[in-house]
């Protein structure tokens, strides 16, 4: 047999029993995401200021890389080492070494797998991510989205208040100032601030402490 | 792609290894060390192809050890030893490829189903059996796509042996393949070993159950502290020992100083006794005449060749004492 073959095939058997395996999709796939909608939810309203003259992008914005961080790391670092610790103490390792599959075939099984998880959970993790904050004056670039990850990530809260607001543009048009800035702050456009997207989740204090905090130390 | 590497595989190794027609199994004076503890001191084994044998021992003596040195877990430490005409040390793949392995306790994936499992394992081989086949081998047809993690203890064994198979060996190593079952498993996994032998295949089996090593074993070898203290076809063993049992109740009137000299060991339980004779024939004529002179019959009277199990625990209790 073709070890080529025999390690891809071992990647799609790997990946099929994680995928099975409810504790283990959920540890590897589903936490990250979680983590990220919760966070999302909780500090919605903040924005980081990068650098003491860089520009100032939404809390989420700033968030999402680290959770992928996260993610990766889940899916490959700690359920790699986890599962050959688990396979090896109760001796699948050992059956399999006395059969003919080579060993470094059933290891890029193992890793390959991973590999192909996480490339799922990256983009995954990347759809789910939230709005940009308000672009920081001329630091606005920042924080712009293509057109097609704003609409993804917004969810179908914003493209609605946006819609009904300006109904002959697209939600894509709208400048990321106008639509997404935390209202009473420094831009005097309070106003819009009722007409804004909410995304779905709990609004508490403390995303708005955060947002302060992040425009006082500015 | 395949084919190309058929071919090629192919040219790597022209002539079917040496020695197929040899013993499978040919042990000499196979020494194993851990440290500075000798666990096997120097142990000989030869088995011929097709023939099933018991390797029986206590636990601790040693049977383990020389099994996975056999399948090529371990590398001995001194001594000889042939496996399919390959040094089980170094065979490798080859090796692999030729012997099935049912260990004593090995995990499996729980999250496959029976048959993935052994598609899986039937992709590791050059020519394996077919699935089907082997499931309908070891009966566990109406399990085939259960999860393993829903099989029970009994469906999961059936389920090792079936993947020690799906590899189609010459040499199936069975490692206490009944430990756990209810009695009527035992008697479903037997038939399936038999089925084994019928097939073909050499079989080294290890086992506690005397005589689950009666019912299927052709040869028996006994090891005790790392060395083997009797080896030969179960009646050659009864044989060797020489010795009949008789047992027989104590008429209500005598007591057991009133018998007869007889030339072997006399147990006494009771009113029970139970005579090891080296001479059955001298012994009967002098205890039954005894009886008959007294008017008394001996109740529950049985002369018996002694069973695998007697052999077994005369052989490692004796050498214990010894040692």
């Amino acid at each position: 047999m073709n070890p080529l073959v025999l390690a891809a095939r071992e990647t799609l058997n790997m990946l099929r029993s994680i995928w099975r395996n409810r504790s283990g999709a959920f540890f590897t796939v589903l936490l990250p995401v979680m983590f990220l909608l919760l966070f999302g939810a909780i500090y919605h309203d903040g924005t980081v200021q990068l650098g003491p003259h860089g520009p100032q992008i939404g809390y989420t914005t700033f968030f999402t890389p680290g959770m992928l961080g996260m993610a990766v790391m889940a899916g490959t670092f700690v359920s790699l080492v986890i599962g050959l610790s688990i396979v090896r103490d109760n001796g699948q390792l050992k059956r399999l070494r006395g059969t003919p599959l080579p060993p470094w075939a059933f290891f890029a099984g193992q890793v390959l797998s991973r590999l192909v998880l996480v490339a799922i959970e990256a983009v995954v993790v990347a759809r789910q991510r939230l709005p940009a904050r308000p672009p920081a004056g001329r630091h606005a670039a920042g924080a712009h989205l293509r057109p097609r990850a704003r609409r993804d990530l917004a969810g179908s809260a914003q493209p609605a208040g946006v819609a009904g607001r300006r109904p002959a543009r697209r939600a894509a048009d709208v400048p990321l100032g106008t639509r997404l800035r935390v209202g009473g702050g420094d831009h005097g456009r309070g106003a819009a601030r009722d007409h804004r997207p909410r995304w779905p989740g709990p609004r508490l204090p403390a995303g708005r402490v955060l947002a302060d905090a992040a425009r006082s130390g500015r | 792609m395949r084919r190309t590497l058929e071919l090629r595989t192919r040219k790597l190794r022209p002539s079917p290894p040496a020695g197929r027609d040899g013993p499978a199994i040919e042990v000499r004076g196979l020494v194993m060390r851990y440290g500075d503890r000798e666990v096997l001191h120097g142990i000989d084994l030869v088995l011929e192809q097709g023939m099933v044998l018991g390797f029986l021992g206590p636990n601790g003596a040693g049977k383990t050890t020389t099994i996975e040195i056999l399948e090529g877990y371990r590398r001995r430490t001194a001594g000889h030893a042939c496996v399919l005409g390959l040094d089980p040390a170094t065979g490798g793949h080859e090796l692999r490829e030729r012997i099935g392995i049912v260990l004593q306790e090995t995990g499996h994936n729980p999250d496959l189903s029976v048959r993935e499992t052994l598609r899986r394992f039937a992709g590791y081989y050059r020519r394996p059996r077919p699935v089907d086949e082997v499931i309908g081998l070891v009966e566990l047809q109406e399990a085939a796509d259960r999860r393993v993690r829903a099989l029970s203890g009994g469906q999961r064994r059936r389920l090792d042996v079936a993947l020690a198979l799906v590899g189609d060996p010459e040499l199936v190593f069975l490692d206490e393949p009944t430990t756990g079952f209810d009695p009527a498993a035992r008697r479903q996994a037997w038939e399936m070993i038999g089925g084994l032998r019928d097939l073909g295949k050499t079989i080294l089996l290890t086992t506690h159950y005397m005589d689950e090593a009666q019912a299927l074993a052709d040869r028996v070898a006994i090891i005790r502290a790392g060395r083997i203290v009797a080896e030969g076809t179960p009646a050659d063993l009864a044989a060797a020992q020489r010795v009949t049992e008789v047992r027989f109740t104590l008429p209500a009137d005598a007591t057991p100083s009133d018998l007869p000299p007889v030339s072997g060991a006399v147990l006494t339980r009771g009113r029970d006794i139970e005579a090891s004779t080296k001479d059955p024939t001298r012994d009967l004529l002098a205890l039954t005449s005894w009886a008959a002179g007294r008017g008394a019959a001996l109740d529950g009277l049985t002369v018996a060749r002694p069973s695998l199990e007697d052999i077994y625990l005369a052989l490692t209790s004796d050498q214990k004492t010894a040692a």
